[in-house]
């Protein structure tokens, strides 16, 4: 008890502190920030794709992406706080992904989020073990070299110790992954989710807009993305949803999907560009 | 439900202020059995109707033999033991069968492809085994003192034998000699609580500080993650897994224990510091008591044990690791494990009828990495259930020796599985003097290991025994 309450105070003084240990944690997270914000006007909803969208170059956003998850928990999180932003932008890349019940449950359970509101010590990213290892981390690890870096340092950092034999190992489960052939019935079975999100925000004053992150152009023709960006195209016209072109510029990856950081400034920049000339912007 | 949830806790408090209640004393028995029904049907009710069939073959068998006509005893042992393992079978083994020898295309073979696995199937089953055997041999008590003449009270006591919840859906695999003379009228008075809270805070923290973050890392070396991974990170990844699967199951065992305590109930250890086996014998004998001892009272001994030969004490070595390894799943994977410890059983002791090792302390060190080494690396074939993926993860662990390691990922692991470590230490040096000095502030390390699990617990998962 002693223990427990002093880390509360401890906690108390340093607000600030947090360390979150796997992508579960760090989504849990993420949607427990979101949901604590009631002041956000643009959503960004998707897979671990979108978050190499860079939004502190984007003003007013929140980057709701959560990685291994698809975007029907993200658009749970947004219906389930119900104080609506005024515009949602929704990835298409992983569209068949099916929401995580175990991640719902945890998230929206009362007992857990009223713990989490009152007692700052139970809250998910103020475990003591990852709070220590990251302090360390910024005490005499890689991360502290990393916080004295500028971006063009980091950029020529990791181009530096780029790995081709790891990108070729990453790259071929990424391809053997985009060329299963996809199930449409549980496709189908998505896209009716996807509507009624779309509906529900729809009802609710919400802009949606959808985008396709840009992956290896190698991927972008094998079977999985292809099928649905065909369902994604029938969609948008039966549902009249206005869709952020994707960029055919060619743009690498560190496995064949995921932006490295040089890419994901050139991607955020074009994003910004297309969100500007969006239909919300020119009123 | 699991042990770990919150409607869990509600059902545990309600069921123990209603055991207790002294109006309620007469029906202790009934309350248990109802709240053993309420915690296995939680997320599936449908499945209350093999908790229900599958103790009333044990009951009805177990009745006939003591009461029935004394002629058919053998026979009605024999056919109640069956009818167990044809539920065992059709329940867990139908989709290896189909998948082993049927078409793809065949329409029975895809029936048994669609059969759902019961949670906890293996262990009430086995259950049940013990006590058409116990029953049918005498070996362990007379038939009489514990069958009731009364067929109700008889089906009350085994519906509570077999479904008590403490060890309903992942053991301790409690034996019908073990558990039917404690069925008696319980006090609370008579509660051990300073002994369950330490089995509960023990097992709890074992579960969801140690398992539960553990598995946070440790799914790298799942299929098809593990083909990106170093060498060293994959390396170490086997050590946590190895740790994450003791931690999971034996704090299963510790919660198990220190519930069935609040109910006055004692189960069987089922884990007793494994990963300082010096021999696989003693792993054995240290690893899942209850399964082995089960395993050896009821198949190995029966089958002949050493009785017969060296030769045939070999065959009935490896047949029993074998059965035992299937019984872990409904895939060739678990009987490759299961007879990849038999191997080992065999060995040591072919070797060591030959070879004297001395017992110097070095040697014991040796033989003990050697035991935890080989365990520990038997368990990717727990991690990955197709053999293809298994060879596969060997072959990547010489290939990924140039990629660079994950420094962080590694810290984590030796963090988490370091408690795991210590407890095995501490148990090794529990005669030292000192230690003993230390262990009367034991509370203080409860405390702390406490607060770790109220502020470190990982995301709640299902315990990896489950599946079995």
């Amino acid at each position: 008890m002693v223990v427990f309450f002093s880390y509360t105070v401890f906690l108390s003084f340093f607000p600030n502190i947090e360390g979150t240990q796997s992508y579960w944690q760090l989504n849990l997270t993420t949607a427990q920030k979101y949901l604590d914000n009631d002041s956000l006007q643009n959503i960004i909803v998707g897979s671990s794709l979108s978050t190499k969208i860079l939004t502190d170059s984007l003003s007013h956003f929140f980057n709701l992406a959560l990685i291994g998850q698809g975007v029907y928990d993200g658009l749970k999180v947004i219906k389930y706080k119900n104080n609506f932003p005024q515009n949602v932008f929704i990835e298409t890349n992983y569209i068949d992904r099916p929401e995580k019940k175990d991640f719902q449950h945890t998230l929206f359970s009362p007992f857990a989020a009223f713990v989490s509101k009152n007692i700052p010590s139970l809250r998910i990213e103020k475990h003591p073990i990852p709070i220590i290892i990251k302090e360390m981390q910024l005490l005499f690890g890689n991360d502290r070299k990393a916080k004295k870096m500028s971006i063009q340092q980091m950029i020529a950092y990791s181009k530096q110790h780029k790995n081709d034999l790891l990108f070729d190992k990453k790259f071929k489960i990424e391809e053997a992954v985009y060329s299963e052939k996809i199930d449409s019935l549980a496709l189908l079975k998505r896209l009716e989710e996807l509507s009624f999100y779309v509906r529900f925000l729809k009802s609710k004053g919400v802009n949606v807009y959808f985008f396709e992150m840009p992956v290896n152009p190698k991927l972008v023709h094998l079977n999985k993305a292809k099928s649905i960006r065909m369902a994604m195209t029938d969609f948008i016209k039966k549902e009249k949803i206005n869709f952020i072109q994707s960029d055919t510029s060619s743009y690498q990856t560190n496995d064949g999907i995921h932006l490295n950081l040089e890419e994901s400034i050139k991607y955020t920049h074009y994003f910004k560009s297309q969100v500007l000339s969006m239909p919300h912007n020119q009123n | 439900m699991l042990f770990t949830s919150f409607p869990f806790f509600i059902l545990l408090i309600i069921t123990f202020g209603l055991y207790y209640t002294p109006i309620l004393a007469n029906y202790q028995v009934y309350i248990l059995v109802l709240a053993s029904f309420i915690f296995y049907a939680f997320s599936e009710p449908i499945l209350i109707l093999l908790l229900i069939f599958s103790p009333a073959i044990n009951i009805i068998t177990s009745y006939y033999i003591t009461y029935g006509s004394k002629f058919n005893k053998k026979s009605i042992a024999i056919a109640g033991v069956l009818a167990e393992l044809g539920v065992l079978v059709f329940f867990k083994y139908s989709p290896l069968i189909s998948k082993t020898f049927l078409n793809e295309t065949d329409s029975i073979g895809l029936f048994l492809l669609t059969i759902p696995l019961p949670i906890g199937i293996s262990f009430f089953t086995f259950e049940g085994i013990s006590l058409v055997i116990d029953v049918y041999t005498e070996k362990y008590f007379d038939r009489k003192k514990y069958i009731s003449y009364s067929f109700w009270t008889h089906a009350k006591n085994i519906y509570c034998f077999i479904s008590f919840f403490p060890h309903l859906i992942a053991g301790p695999i409690v034996k019908a000699h073990d558990f039917l003379p404690q069925i008696q009228r319980k006090t609370i008075q008579t509660i051990d609580w300073q002994s369950a809270f330490k089995k509960l805070i023990l097992g709890y923290f074992l579960k969801m500080f140690v398992a539960d973050n553990l598995k946070d890392f440790t799914f790298g070396m799942g299929y098809p993650f593990f083909y990106t991974r170093s060498t060293i990170d994959l390396l170490v990844t086997v050590l946590g897994y190895s740790c994450q699967i003791f931690a999971d199951f034996a704090g299963y065992s510790l919660i198990a224990i220190g519930l069935a305590k609040l109910f006055g109930y004692e189960l069987m250890q089922n884990f007793n510091f494994p990963y300082i086996s010096s021999s696989f014998r003693e792993f054995w004998k240290r690893w899942h008591i209850s399964l082995s001892t089960f395993l050896m009272e009821y198949l190995y001994i029966p089958m002949g044990g050493n009785k017969k030969g060296k030769l045939k004490m070999y065959l009935f070595l490896m047949l029993t690791m074998f059965i035992g390894g299937l019984w872990h799943g409904a895939s060739w994977n678990y009987a490759i494990w299961g007879v990849f410890h038999g191997l080992a059983l065999v060995i040591e002791r072919f070797l060591g009828e030959r070879i004297q090792l001395n017992s110097h302390f070095f040697t014991i060190i040796i033989k003990r990495m050697f035991v935890f080494t080989w365990v520990t690396f038997a368990w990717i074939l727990f991690k990955l259930t197709d053999f293809s993926h298994v060879i596969d993860f060997f072959k990547t662990l010489a290939e990924n020796r140039p990629f660079p390691a994950t420094k962080l990922l590694i810290v984590y692991i030796l963090l988490y599985s370091l408690p795991v470590f210590l407890y095995h230490q501490v148990y090794l040096l529990k005669d030292k003097k000192w230690l003993i000095n230390i262990k009367k502030f034991d509370y203080y390390v409860y405390g702390l290991m406490l607060f770790l699990i109220i502020t470190n617990a990982g995301s709640i998962a299902e315990f990896i025994y489950f599946q079995f």
